[in-house]
C-alpha cells in the first residue's frame, strides 16, 4: 500500500471533530477521488494528510512508515508526499520559474533547473513565459503551475484540493487528461478530492464519499459512478443508467 | 569645489543642495534599515509588529554596553549589540509573538504595542532618561563645498548600501533568498513545498531585528540614542514599509529614500516665495509630521505601496 | 490620607470613562484604535482653550463632545477600506499630529507648557467638599457612561457591532454597512472619552501635551484586557486597577530606594509587564465577555 489511513479523527476546535475515524489505503499508481457534500471535511482530510490539522487520533502511513507526528513539510521532504491546496495555491509575487523551483528547493542546484526545464518545457503555457509573475496567471494556468511545483522533487504521493475549481468546461477535461498523463510520466499515486464528480471518476481507478467526516461509500470509481444513491447525490441526479453517464462508464471499461 | 566656482548662483545652489542631499543619504540609511526588517517580517508574523521599531534603541544601548562597558570598542561593540538585538528579537518572536498571535492577531497587535512600552520603560529605568552617545573620537568634519559630512555619516552611508546589495543578492539569488520570498508569500504553501517555515521565519525574525539594531547604532554614531528612539522613528517607518509594498526591500529603501528628501526639504522650502508673501518656513519642530502624514496618506490611498512590489491585501 | 484616597477615587472614575468609550470600539466593534488619546485630548484641550479665553465650563465640555465626535466620524470613515492593523496605525498617526499641532501652536495651546490654571465647576467649594463634589461628579459621569454602553452593547446595534468584529464579512452580507457602523460608534465612543478628558482637566486644573502620548492609550489597553476585553464591567474594574497600581507605586518609593527621575518608567514597566502576563496567560480577562455563539458555519 502507498498511502494509507487509519482511524483518523481530526478539527479545529477543541471537542468537535471535523474527520470521524476515516480509513482507507490507496494502492501504488492507483488515482483516488474523494466526493462529498461541501463541508462534509474533504479539504480538511487532505490537510490531516499533509499534517496542517494534527490528527487527534489515527495513523498516517506512507510506503510503510509512519508520519502521523510529522510535519507538513517534513512529509514533503522524507515521505515524498506533495500536496496542491484548494486556494492560494501558487507564490503570487514570485516568477512562475520560482513557483517550480521552490517546489525542488532541497535538490541540487543543476538538478533542480534539470527538472524545472522539463515540467516547463512540457506545459508550454508556463515555460514560455516562466520569468513572468505567478499571480499573472489564469485560473486554469495557476492549477497547472501549483501542480508543476508539487511535482518537483518527484513525489511519490500527490493530493489534489479540487483541481478544476472554477474552470471551464474545456479546461475541465483537458486538466483531467494531464492527471492522467502526470500518473504515467510520473509513476505517481494521486488522491484528488473533486466537485467534478463524473470526470473525476471517469479518470479514476477508486473512489471514496466523504459524509460528515466519514467515509460513506467506497469503492472502485466505475461502480461508485453507477451507484444510484450516489448519482442522485453527487452526480447531479443523473440517473445512472442516462446515456451520458453510460458513456463515460464504458470509457472506463 | 563649489567654493572654488566662480559662477555665484552655483555656489548658492550647492549652499542648499548639498546639505539636503547629505541629510537625505544619512536619514535614508537609517530609516530604510529599520523599514526593510518591518517589511520582511509582516508577511510572516501578519500583525504590525509595533515593537520592531524598538529594536533600533535596544541595539544601540547594547552596543554602548558593549563598547564603553565591556571596553570592546566602538566598532566590536556595535557588532556586538547588532547581535545581541538579533537574539532578543528571536527569543520575543519564539516565546511571545508565537504564542499571542495564535489567540489572534488583534491580541499580537496589543502585545506589541505593550512590549514597546516595556522596552522604554526598561531602558529608561537602568540607563535614566538622558540621551547617550557612543564613545567616538571626535573627528574634523570633511567639507564639501559649504557643508560638512562627518567621517561617521559616510561611513553610515557606504555600510547602508552595502548592506543592502547584500541583501538584494541574497533574496535574488540564493536558495536561502527563495526559501525566504516563499514564506512571506505564504507560509502553508512553503510549508508544502518543503521548507521549515519556522526555521526560516527565525531566521528572518533575527536578520530583521539586527537590521533594525543597525539603524539604532547608525542614529547614535550619526547624533545619539535616547529612549524615544524608537517611538520617533515608528511612524516614519510604517509609512515606508506600506509606501514600498510590504515584503519589498527595494520598496522600503525608494519609499525610505522619499520620505527622507521630503522631511529634508520641506522644512527648507519657504512656502512664503512661492506664493510671493513674506518668508513662510514650516518650523523644524514639524519635521516629524511628515511620517505622520505620510503613514495616513499611504494606507489610505496606496495600501498597496507606492510602486506595485511586494504584495498586500487593503 | 483622605485627600489622596478621594483624589485616587476620582482618577479612577474618569479612566473609567475612556475604558468605557475604548471598549465599545476596541472590545465590542473589535476596532483597535491606537489613537484613542485623541479623543481625550480633544475633550480636555477644549476645556483648556474655552477656559483660557475665559468661557465658562460647560461650553468647554460641549465644544469637546462635538468636536471629538466629528473626529470619531472621520475616523470611523477612514475605516472604511482599511485592514484592522492598518487603521490602528492610521489612528496612532491621527493621534500623534494633534500632539504635534498642540506643542507646536503655542498661541493657541499653550505649547509645551501647557494650559494651567483652568477654573471647573466646583472651584469656589473648597476643603473636603470639594473633593468630594468632584468624585460625586465623576462617578456619576462614570455610571452614566456604563448605561450608555450597557444599552448600546445590548441593543440589537451591539449585536451588529460584535457581528462586525467576529465575522465582517456575513455582517456585510447580512446587508449591513460596515462603515457607516464604525462611523456610528466612534460618534458615540469618542464623547464619552472626551468629557472624560475635560472633566480631568477641570478637575487638575492643568492640561498639558505629555498627556497625549501614545503611552496614555496604552495604559487604557491595559484596562481593558485585564478586565476583559469587550465587557464593560471589564472596563472599570480594569480602570480601578490600573489607577491603584499607580497609587500604589507612590507607596513603592517609600519602601524601596527608587530615585524620583525612575519613578515613572518603573510604574510603566510594572503596568506593561501586567498587561504582558495577562496577554500571556489570560488573554479573555478577568471577567471574560460571554459571547452568545451564532453559529454560522452550519
Ligand atoms: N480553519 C478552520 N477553523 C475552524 N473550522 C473550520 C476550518 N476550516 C474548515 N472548518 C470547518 O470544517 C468543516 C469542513 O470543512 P472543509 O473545508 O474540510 O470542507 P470541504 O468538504 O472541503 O468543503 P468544500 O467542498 O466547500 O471545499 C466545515 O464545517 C468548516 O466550517
Ligand atoms: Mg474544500
Amino acid at each position: 500500500m502507498k498511502l494509507q489511513a487509519k482511524d483518523l479523527t481530526a478539527g479545529y476546535v477543541a471537542g468537535v471533530n471535523i474527520l470521524n475515524g476515516i480509513s482507507f489505503d490507496l494502492a501504488d499508481q492507483e488515482i483516488m477521488t474523494v466526493i462529498g457534500p461541501n463541508g462534509s471535511g474533504k479539504s480538511t482530510f487532505l490537510k490531516c494528510l499533509m499534517g496542517f490539522v494534527p490528527a487527534r487520533t489515527g495513523t498516517v502511513t506512507v510506503s510503510g512508515t509512519d508520519c502521523t507526528r510529522d510535519a507538513a513539510h517534513r512529509r514533503v521532504r522524507r515521505h515524498r508526499m506533495a500536496f496542491v491546496p484548494q486556494l492560494d495555491n501558487v507564490f503570487g509575487p514570485l516568477s512562475i520559474r520560482d513557483n517550480v523551483r521552490a517546489g525542488g528547493q532541497y535538490m541540487p542546484r543543476r538538478e533542480r533547473e534539470r527538472r524545472a526545464d522539463e515540467l516547463l518545457g512540457r506545459y508550454p503555457a508556463l515555460g514560455d513565459r516562466q520569468n513572468a509573475r505567478a499571480d499573472s496567471l489564469s485560473g486554469g494556468e495557476r492549477q497547472l503551475l501549483a501542480v508543476c511545483r508539487a511535482l518537483m522533487p518527484r513525489p511519490d504521493v500527490l493530493l489534489l484540493d479540487e483541481p478544476s475549481a472554477g474552470l471551464s468546461p474545456a479546461k475541465v477535461t483537458e486538466l483531467f487528461d494531464t492527471i492522467v498523463d502526470i500518473r504515467a510520466r510520473e509513476n505517481v499515486t494521486v488522491l484528488c478530492v473533486e466537485q467534478n464528480a463524473v470526470q473525476s471518476l471517469a479518470v479514476s481507478d477508486r473512489g471514496i464519499v466523504l459524509v460528515q467526516g466519514q467515509v460513506a461509500l467506497e469503492g472502485a470509481a466505475h461502480e461508485l459512478l453507477l451507484d444510484p444513491q450516489v448519482s442522485e447525490l453527487y452526480l447531479g441526479g443523473l440517473p445512472a443508467s442516462t446515456p451520458e453517464v453510460q458513456s463515460v462508464v464504458k470509457g472506463v471499461l | 569645489m563649489g567654493d572654488q566656482n566662480p559662477d555665484h548662483s552655483r555656489t548658492e545652489a550647492g549652499r542648499v543642495l548639498v546639505p539636503i542631499l547629505i541629510d537625505t543619504l544619512v536619514r535614508t540609511s537609517q530609516l530604510s534599515l529599520v523599514a526593510v526588517g518591518l517589511s520582511m517580517t509582516w508577511g510572516i508574523v501578519r500583525f504590525a509588529n509595533v515593537a520592531h521599531v524598538q529594536y533600533a534603541p535596544v541595539g544601540a544601548y547594547f552596543a554602548l554596553v558593549a563598547a564603553s562597558g565591556l571596553g570592546l570598542g566602538v566598532v566590536a561593540g556595535s557588532l556586538v549589540g547588532i547581535v545581541a538585538a538579533g537574539v532578543v528579537g528571536v527569543l520575543l518572536h519564539l516565546f511571545f509573538f508565537r504564542r499571542l498571535s495564535s489567540f489572534s492577531s488583534a491580541t499580537a497587535l496589543i502585545g506589541s504595542l505593550a512590549l514597546s512600552i516595556v522596552i522604554t520603560a526598561s531602558i529608561q529605568a537602568i540607563a535614566g532618561p538622558r540621551p547617550e552617545r557612543l564613545p567616538l573620537p571626535s573627528a574634523p568634519g570633511i567639507p564639501i563645498g559649504d557643508a560638512f559630512v562627518t567621517r561617521a555619516q559616510v561611513y553610515v552611508v557606504v555600510l547602508t548600501a552595502v548592506i543592502f546589495v547584500a541583501l538584494f543578492l541574497v533574496l535574488s539569488f540564493t536558495n536561502l533568498g527563495r526559501a525566504i520570498r516563499c514564506v512571506a508569500a505564504n507560509p502553508d504553501l512553503a510549508s508544502s513545498s518543503g521548507i521549515d517555515v519556522r526555521r526560516i521565519s527565525t531566521a528572518v525574525v533575527f536578520a530583521a531585528a539586527a537590521l533594525a539594531a543597525t539603524g539604532g547604532v547608525f542614529i547614535a554614531v550619526d547624533t545619539s540614542m535616547s529612549l524615544e528612539m524608537g517611538s520617533t522613528l515608528l511612524l516614519a517607518v510604517f509609512a515606508a514599509v506600506t509606501m514600498g509594498g510590504i515584503g519589498s526591500v527595494g520598496g522600503s529603501l525608494l519609499a525610505a529614500a522619499i520620505l527622507a528628501l521630503a522631511e529634508s526639504t520641506v522644512l527648507r522650502i519657504d512656502f512664503g516665495a512661492v506664493f510671493g508673501s513674506h518668508p513662510l518656513l514650516i518650523p523644524i519642530s514639524y519635521r516629524p509630521a511628515v511620517g505622520f502624514v505620510a503613514v495616513i496618506l499611504v494606507m489610505l490611498f496606496r495600501p498597496q505601496g507606492l510602486f506595485g512590489l511586494g504584495g498586500r491585501r487593503a | 490620607m483622605l485627600d489622596f484616597a478621594l483624589y485616587v477615587a476620582t482618577i479612577a472614575a474618569v479612566y473609567a470613562l475612556f475604558a468605557l468609550s475604548l471598549n465599545l470600539q476596541a472590545g465590542v466593534t473589535g476596532l483597535l484604535n491606537f489613537g484613542h488619546v485623541a479623543f481625550f485630548g480633544v475633550g480636555a484641550y477644549s476645556s483648556g482653550i474655552v477656559a483660557l479665553h475665559g468661557g465658562h465650563w460647560l461650553l468647554g465640555v460641549l465644544v469637546g463632545v462635538v468636536v471629538s465626535s466629528l473626529l470619531g466620524a472621520v475616523i470611523g470613515r477612514l475605516g472604511r477600506t482599511l485592514a484592522a492593523d492598518y487603521w490602528a496605525i492610521v489612528t496612532l498617526a491621527v493621534a500623534e499630529c494633534l500632539r504635534l499641532v498642540v506643542v507646536n501652536e503655542g498661541d493657541l495651546t499653550g505649547g509645551p507648557q501647557g494650559i494651567s490654571g483652568i477654573a471647573g465647576p466646583f472651584s469656589s467649594v473648597s476643603g473636603l467638599a470639594g473633593s468630594l463634589s468632584w468624585l460625586v461628579l465623576c462617578v456619576v459621569l462614570a455610571a452614566l457612561a456604563y448605561l450608555v454602553a450597557e444599552t448600546l452593547t445590548g441593543m440589537q446595534f451591539g449585536r451588529v457591532l460584535r457581528l462586525l468584529r467576529e465575522e465582517p464579512m456575513l455582517a456585510a452580507s447580512l446587508g449591513h454597512n460596515i462603515t457607516a457602523e464604525k462611523t456610528r460608534v466612534l460618534a458615540v465612543a469618542a464623547p464619552i472619552a472626551a468629557v472624560g478628558g475635560s472633566v480631568y482637566t477641570l478637575y487638575i486644573s492643568y492640561i498639558g501635551p505629555n498627556q497625549l502620548l501614545p503611552i496614555e492609550t496604552f495604559l487604557v489597553f491595559t484596562m481593558l484586557i485585564i478586565g476583559g476585553i469587550g465587557n464593560n464591567r471589564g472596563a472599570v474594574f480594569g480602570a480601578l486597577v490600573i489607577q491603584l497600581i499607580y497609587a500604589g507605586s507612590r507607596f513603592l518609593k517609600d519602601i524601596f530606594p527608587i530615585p524620583d527621575q525612575s519613578a515613572s518608567s518603573v510604574r510603566l514597566l510594572i503596568v506593561g509587564l501586567v498587561l504582558t502576563a495577562f496577554l500571556m496567560t489570560r488573554p479573555e480577562g478577568l471577567f471574560a465577555e460571554k459571547l452568545r455563539r451564532i453559529d454560522v458555519h452550519q
